[in-house]
Protein backbone atom coordinates (compact mmCIF):
# COMPACT_ATOMS: atom_id res chain seq x y z
CA UNK A 1 0.00 0.00 0.00
CA UNK A 2 2.71 2.46 0.91
CA UNK A 3 4.60 2.26 -2.43
CA UNK A 4 1.43 3.66 -3.93
CA UNK A 5 1.82 6.73 -1.76
CA UNK A 6 5.45 7.05 -2.84
CA UNK A 7 4.31 6.97 -6.44
CA UNK A 8 1.73 9.54 -5.56
CA UNK A 9 4.44 11.77 -4.10
CA UNK A 10 6.44 11.43 -7.33
CA UNK A 11 3.52 12.31 -9.56
CA UNK A 12 1.57 14.42 -7.13
CA UNK A 13 1.19 17.34 -9.48
CA UNK A 14 -0.74 15.18 -11.93
CA UNK A 15 -3.27 14.27 -9.26
CA UNK A 16 -6.16 16.39 -8.24
CA UNK A 17 -6.38 17.49 -4.62
CA UNK A 18 -9.53 15.41 -4.22
CA UNK A 19 -7.79 12.24 -5.36
CA UNK A 20 -4.96 12.91 -2.98
CA UNK A 21 -7.30 13.60 -0.08
CA UNK A 22 -9.07 10.30 -0.80
CA UNK A 23 -5.72 8.53 -0.69
CA UNK A 24 -4.70 9.90 2.68
CA UNK A 25 -8.20 9.25 3.99
CA UNK A 26 -7.74 5.60 3.11
CA UNK A 27 -4.61 5.50 5.22
CA UNK A 28 -6.48 7.15 8.11
CA UNK A 29 -3.68 9.56 8.89
CA UNK A 30 -4.33 12.21 11.49
CA UNK A 31 -6.04 15.09 9.64
CA UNK A 32 -3.54 17.82 10.45
CA UNK A 33 -0.53 15.77 9.38
CA UNK A 34 -2.34 14.78 6.22
CA UNK A 35 -2.80 18.42 5.43
CA UNK A 36 0.85 19.03 6.24
CA UNK A 37 1.93 16.34 3.78
CA UNK A 38 -0.39 17.74 1.14
CA UNK A 39 0.95 21.26 1.59
CA UNK A 40 4.51 19.96 1.53
CA UNK A 41 3.85 18.21 -1.78
CA UNK A 42 2.28 21.29 -3.28
CA UNK A 43 5.05 23.54 -2.02
CA UNK A 44 8.07 22.88 -4.30
CA UNK A 45 6.87 24.84 -7.36
CA UNK A 46 6.57 28.07 -5.39
CA UNK A 47 9.38 27.97 -2.86
CA UNK A 48 12.01 30.69 -2.74
CA UNK A 49 15.18 31.23 -0.71
CA UNK A 50 13.12 32.45 2.23
CA UNK A 51 10.41 29.81 2.11
CA UNK A 52 9.87 27.80 5.25
CA UNK A 53 7.63 25.16 6.69
CA UNK A 54 6.82 24.63 10.34
CA UNK A 55 4.63 22.82 12.78
CA UNK A 56 3.43 23.92 16.16
CA UNK A 57 0.96 24.12 18.94
CA UNK A 58 -1.63 26.75 19.61
CA UNK A 59 -4.21 27.83 22.13
CA UNK A 60 -7.45 28.82 20.41
CA UNK A 61 -10.05 31.02 22.06
CA UNK A 62 -13.56 31.32 20.61
CA UNK A 63 -14.98 34.29 22.48
CA UNK A 64 -15.48 32.66 25.86
CA UNK A 65 -11.98 33.01 27.39
CA UNK A 66 -11.45 29.24 27.25
CA UNK A 67 -8.21 28.12 25.61
CA UNK A 68 -8.46 25.03 23.39
CA UNK A 69 -5.32 23.08 22.42
CA UNK A 70 -4.68 22.97 18.68
CA UNK A 71 -2.11 21.64 16.22
CA UNK A 72 -0.90 23.72 13.30
CA UNK A 73 1.09 23.67 10.09
CA UNK A 74 2.60 26.93 8.88
CA UNK A 75 4.25 27.76 5.58
CA UNK A 76 5.93 30.86 4.27
CA UNK A 77 6.14 31.11 0.51
CA UNK A 78 8.51 34.06 0.70
CA UNK A 79 9.12 37.00 3.04
CA UNK A 80 5.66 38.39 2.37
CA UNK A 81 3.16 35.58 1.91
CA UNK A 82 2.26 32.74 4.19
CA UNK A 83 -0.46 30.32 5.20
CA UNK A 84 -1.43 28.48 8.33
CA UNK A 85 -3.71 25.53 9.00
CA UNK A 86 -5.01 25.08 12.52
CA UNK A 87 -6.82 21.96 13.66
CA UNK A 88 -8.56 21.34 16.93
CA UNK A 89 -11.48 19.31 18.13
CA UNK A 90 -12.85 17.19 20.90
CA UNK A 91 -14.55 13.88 21.48
CA UNK A 92 -17.30 13.81 24.03
CA UNK A 93 -19.28 10.66 23.33
CA UNK A 94 -21.46 10.45 21.39
CA UNK A 95 -20.39 13.78 19.82
CA UNK A 96 -17.16 14.41 17.91
CA UNK A 97 -16.24 17.93 16.81
CA UNK A 98 -13.50 18.91 14.35
CA UNK A 99 -12.51 22.45 13.44
CA UNK A 100 -10.14 23.51 10.65
CA UNK A 101 -9.00 27.08 10.28
CA UNK A 102 -7.07 27.93 7.11
CA UNK A 103 -5.54 31.38 6.77
CA UNK A 104 -3.58 33.00 3.97
CA UNK A 105 -1.83 36.20 4.92
CA UNK A 106 0.51 38.89 3.74
CA UNK A 107 3.26 39.74 6.20
CA UNK A 108 4.94 43.07 6.79
CA UNK A 109 7.64 44.35 9.12
CA UNK A 110 6.65 46.06 12.33
CA UNK A 111 8.49 49.06 13.77
CA UNK A 112 11.38 48.53 11.36
CA UNK A 113 12.27 45.16 12.86
CA UNK A 114 13.14 42.11 10.79
CA UNK A 115 11.93 39.78 13.53
CA UNK A 116 8.64 41.40 14.47
CA UNK A 117 5.91 41.21 11.88
CA UNK A 118 2.26 41.99 11.34
CA UNK A 119 0.00 40.09 8.97
CA UNK A 120 -3.43 40.34 7.47
CA UNK A 121 -5.39 38.25 5.00
CA UNK A 122 -8.27 35.84 4.58
CA UNK A 123 -9.50 33.07 6.84
CA UNK A 124 -11.62 30.03 6.02
CA UNK A 125 -13.25 28.12 8.84
CA UNK A 126 -14.79 24.65 8.58
CA UNK A 127 -16.43 22.94 11.52
CA UNK A 128 -17.89 19.44 11.63
CA UNK A 129 -19.96 17.88 14.40
CA UNK A 130 -20.73 14.17 14.27
CA UNK A 131 -23.01 12.23 16.54
CA UNK A 132 -23.00 8.46 16.86
CA UNK A 133 -26.52 7.02 16.60
CA UNK A 134 -26.31 3.24 16.53
CA UNK A 135 -30.07 2.73 16.61
CA UNK A 136 -31.51 5.76 14.81
CA UNK A 137 -29.42 5.55 11.70
CA UNK A 138 -31.99 7.47 9.65
CA UNK A 139 -31.43 10.63 11.64
CA UNK A 140 -28.81 13.12 10.55
CA UNK A 141 -25.41 12.15 11.97
CA UNK A 142 -23.18 15.05 10.91
CA UNK A 143 -23.41 18.80 10.41
CA UNK A 144 -20.93 20.95 8.53
CA UNK A 145 -20.55 24.70 8.70
CA UNK A 146 -18.12 27.02 6.97
CA UNK A 147 -17.39 30.72 7.12
CA UNK A 148 -15.15 33.21 5.37
CA UNK A 149 -13.49 35.98 7.31
CA UNK A 150 -10.45 38.18 7.80
CA UNK A 151 -7.23 37.36 9.59
CA UNK A 152 -5.12 39.82 11.57
CA UNK A 153 -2.06 38.95 13.56
CA UNK A 154 1.36 39.86 14.78
CA UNK A 155 4.30 37.85 15.94
CA UNK A 156 7.99 37.33 16.31
CA UNK A 157 10.19 34.91 14.40
CA UNK A 158 13.84 33.93 14.77
CA UNK A 159 15.74 34.78 11.58
CA UNK A 160 17.86 31.73 10.84
CA UNK A 161 17.79 28.35 9.13
CA UNK A 162 15.77 27.13 12.10
CA UNK A 163 12.39 28.78 12.34
CA UNK A 164 11.25 29.51 15.87
CA UNK A 165 8.40 31.89 16.43
CA UNK A 166 5.24 32.82 18.20
CA UNK A 167 2.24 34.78 17.07
CA UNK A 168 -0.98 36.25 18.32
CA UNK A 169 -3.70 36.25 15.71
CA UNK A 170 -7.38 36.82 15.28
CA UNK A 171 -9.65 35.37 12.61
CA UNK A 172 -12.74 37.54 12.43
CA UNK A 173 -15.98 36.27 10.94
CA UNK A 174 -19.32 37.93 10.26
CA UNK A 175 -21.96 36.59 12.63
CA UNK A 176 -25.12 36.73 10.60
CA UNK A 177 -25.38 39.57 8.15
CA UNK A 178 -25.83 42.52 10.46
CA UNK A 179 -23.89 44.89 8.20
CA UNK A 180 -23.36 48.11 10.06
CA UNK A 181 -24.40 46.46 13.32
CA UNK A 182 -20.89 44.94 13.34
CA UNK A 183 -21.86 41.66 14.91
CA UNK A 184 -18.84 39.34 14.67
CA UNK A 185 -17.37 36.14 15.99
CA UNK A 186 -13.71 35.51 16.53
CA UNK A 187 -11.14 32.73 16.77
CA UNK A 188 -8.03 33.90 18.56
CA UNK A 189 -4.85 31.89 18.41
CA UNK A 190 -1.67 32.05 20.47
CA UNK A 191 0.81 29.90 18.56
CA UNK A 192 4.28 28.49 18.99
CA UNK A 193 5.96 27.31 15.78
CA UNK A 194 9.12 25.34 15.02
CA UNK A 195 10.25 24.80 11.45
CA UNK A 196 12.95 24.93 8.86
CA UNK A 197 13.90 27.19 5.99
CA UNK A 198 13.59 25.17 2.80
CA UNK B 1 -20.10 50.89 34.35
CA UNK B 2 -19.62 53.90 36.60
CA UNK B 3 -16.07 52.77 37.22
CA UNK B 4 -15.48 52.59 33.48
CA UNK B 5 -16.85 56.11 32.98
CA UNK B 6 -14.63 57.48 35.73
CA UNK B 7 -11.58 55.76 34.26
CA UNK B 8 -12.44 57.13 30.82
CA UNK B 9 -12.74 60.64 32.28
CA UNK B 10 -9.35 60.28 33.98
CA UNK B 11 -7.87 59.10 30.68
CA UNK B 12 -9.29 62.06 28.76
CA UNK B 13 -8.12 64.54 31.37
CA UNK B 14 -4.65 63.01 31.43
CA UNK B 15 -4.49 63.19 27.66
CA UNK B 16 -5.10 66.93 27.70
CA UNK B 17 -2.04 67.34 29.91
CA UNK B 18 0.26 65.79 27.33
CA UNK B 19 -1.58 66.90 24.20
CA UNK B 20 0.06 69.45 21.97
CA UNK B 21 -0.61 67.99 18.52
CA UNK B 22 -2.17 64.73 17.52
CA UNK B 23 -5.49 63.11 16.80
CA UNK B 24 -8.59 62.29 18.76
CA UNK B 25 -10.60 59.27 17.60
CA UNK B 26 -14.15 58.34 18.47
CA UNK B 27 -15.28 54.97 17.21
CA UNK B 28 -18.43 52.92 17.65
CA UNK B 29 -18.82 49.17 17.66
CA UNK B 30 -19.70 46.32 20.00
CA UNK B 31 -16.98 44.57 21.96
CA UNK B 32 -16.48 40.84 22.53
CA UNK B 33 -16.34 40.56 26.30
CA UNK B 34 -15.69 36.87 26.83
CA UNK B 35 -19.31 35.77 26.71
CA UNK B 36 -19.47 34.53 23.12
CA UNK B 37 -19.37 36.79 20.09
CA UNK B 38 -20.38 40.40 19.99
CA UNK B 39 -23.91 41.68 20.29
CA UNK B 40 -25.13 43.95 17.50
CA UNK B 41 -24.30 47.63 17.91
CA UNK B 42 -26.86 49.41 20.06
CA UNK B 43 -28.77 52.23 18.36
CA UNK B 44 -28.00 54.76 19.64
CA UNK B 45 -24.62 53.35 20.76
CA UNK B 46 -24.35 52.64 24.46
CA UNK B 47 -21.27 53.43 26.54
CA UNK B 48 -20.08 49.85 26.04
CA UNK B 49 -20.03 50.40 22.27
CA UNK B 50 -17.73 53.43 22.33
CA UNK B 51 -13.96 53.52 21.97
CA UNK B 52 -11.91 56.65 22.51
CA UNK B 53 -8.29 57.15 21.44
CA UNK B 54 -5.83 59.97 21.56
CA UNK B 55 -2.80 59.72 19.26
CA UNK B 56 0.14 62.05 19.76
CA UNK B 57 2.29 63.38 16.95
CA UNK B 58 4.92 60.85 18.12
CA UNK B 59 2.40 58.06 17.31
CA UNK B 60 1.81 57.24 20.94
CA UNK B 61 -1.77 56.08 21.60
CA UNK B 62 -3.91 56.39 24.69
CA UNK B 63 -6.97 54.16 24.40
CA UNK B 64 -10.01 53.82 26.58
CA UNK B 65 -13.07 51.63 26.22
CA UNK B 66 -15.01 48.95 28.05
CA UNK B 67 -12.27 46.46 27.12
CA UNK B 68 -9.48 48.33 28.86
CA UNK B 69 -7.21 51.31 29.33
CA UNK B 70 -4.09 50.94 27.22
CA UNK B 71 -1.00 52.73 26.01
CA UNK B 72 0.37 51.73 22.61
CA UNK B 73 2.85 52.70 19.91
CA UNK B 74 1.50 53.05 16.39
CA UNK B 75 3.28 51.92 13.20
CA UNK B 76 1.61 53.61 10.22
CA UNK B 77 1.85 52.85 6.52
CA UNK B 78 1.60 55.32 3.66
CA UNK B 79 -1.69 53.86 2.41
CA UNK B 80 -3.54 54.51 5.65
CA UNK B 81 -3.21 51.19 7.43
CA UNK B 82 -1.61 50.93 10.82
CA UNK B 83 -0.76 48.52 13.60
CA UNK B 84 -0.70 49.53 17.24
CA UNK B 85 1.11 47.53 19.87
CA UNK B 86 1.22 48.19 23.58
CA UNK B 87 -0.37 47.12 26.80
CA UNK B 88 -2.34 48.15 29.82
CA UNK B 89 -5.20 47.27 32.09
CA UNK B 90 -7.54 44.86 30.33
CA UNK B 91 -11.00 43.84 31.43
CA UNK B 92 -14.02 41.90 30.22
CA UNK B 93 -16.98 40.08 31.73
CA UNK B 94 -14.75 37.39 33.25
CA UNK B 95 -12.15 39.45 35.02
CA UNK B 96 -9.40 42.07 34.98
CA UNK B 97 -5.71 41.75 34.23
CA UNK B 98 -2.64 43.41 32.82
CA UNK B 99 -1.39 42.44 29.41
CA UNK B 100 -0.63 43.25 25.78
CA UNK B 101 -2.85 45.24 23.44
CA UNK B 102 -2.83 45.28 19.63
CA UNK B 103 -4.93 47.00 17.02
CA UNK B 104 -5.16 46.87 13.24
CA UNK B 105 -6.73 49.90 11.64
CA UNK B 106 -7.27 51.98 8.55
CA UNK B 107 -7.73 55.73 8.22
CA UNK B 108 -8.67 57.50 5.03
CA UNK B 109 -10.95 60.08 3.45
CA UNK B 110 -10.17 63.08 5.61
CA UNK B 111 -12.68 65.92 5.59
CA UNK B 112 -11.50 69.23 6.96
CA UNK B 113 -14.23 69.74 9.55
CA UNK B 114 -15.16 66.19 10.55
CA UNK B 115 -11.89 64.27 10.43
CA UNK B 116 -10.85 61.04 8.79
CA UNK B 117 -12.83 57.82 8.41
CA UNK B 118 -11.41 55.23 10.78
CA UNK B 119 -12.02 51.51 11.21
CA UNK B 120 -10.14 49.43 13.74
CA UNK B 121 -10.01 45.91 15.11
CA UNK B 122 -8.46 45.79 18.55
CA UNK B 123 -7.58 42.83 20.73
CA UNK B 124 -6.02 42.44 24.15
CA UNK B 125 -4.89 39.83 26.63
CA UNK B 126 -5.26 40.41 30.33
CA UNK B 127 -3.42 38.17 32.75
CA UNK B 128 -5.13 38.34 36.13
CA UNK B 129 -5.37 36.15 39.17
CA UNK B 130 -6.10 32.74 37.73
CA UNK B 131 -7.62 34.01 34.51
CA UNK B 132 -6.66 35.09 31.01
CA UNK B 133 -9.18 37.48 29.51
CA UNK B 134 -9.26 38.10 25.76
CA UNK B 135 -11.57 40.97 24.79
CA UNK B 136 -11.76 42.35 21.26
CA UNK B 137 -13.72 44.96 19.34
CA UNK B 138 -14.38 46.09 15.79
CA UNK B 139 -15.20 49.78 15.67
CA UNK B 140 -15.91 52.40 13.02
CA UNK B 141 -15.73 56.16 13.51
CA UNK B 142 -13.67 59.24 12.88
CA UNK B 143 -10.29 60.56 13.92
CA UNK B 144 -9.76 64.30 14.01
CA UNK B 145 -6.15 65.39 13.63
CA UNK B 146 -5.18 68.78 15.03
Amino acid sequence: MFPRCAALQKFCFKWTSLQYLRCIENYRLAPIWSLGILLHLLFPPIISASSSLGIGLAAVEEGDDRQRPAALVQGLIDDDWGFKVLYYGRVQEPVTQDTYLLTGTRRFELFGSKSWYGEWGLAILHETSRITRPRDSLLKTATHSSNLGLKFGLGWQLQSKLILGFDWGTALFPAGWGGILLSTSRKQNLSLVVGWTL
Amino acid sequence: MDTVKILLLILVLSMTQVAKAGGLALRFGPAGLGSGGTNPLSLPPSGADVGLSYVTDKKLEFNGSITGLTLARRDMSKWGGYVSLGGGLIFNANGIGFGPYAAFGYERGCLSWLGCFSIEMSQALGVGSGTLVSPYAVRIGVIRWF
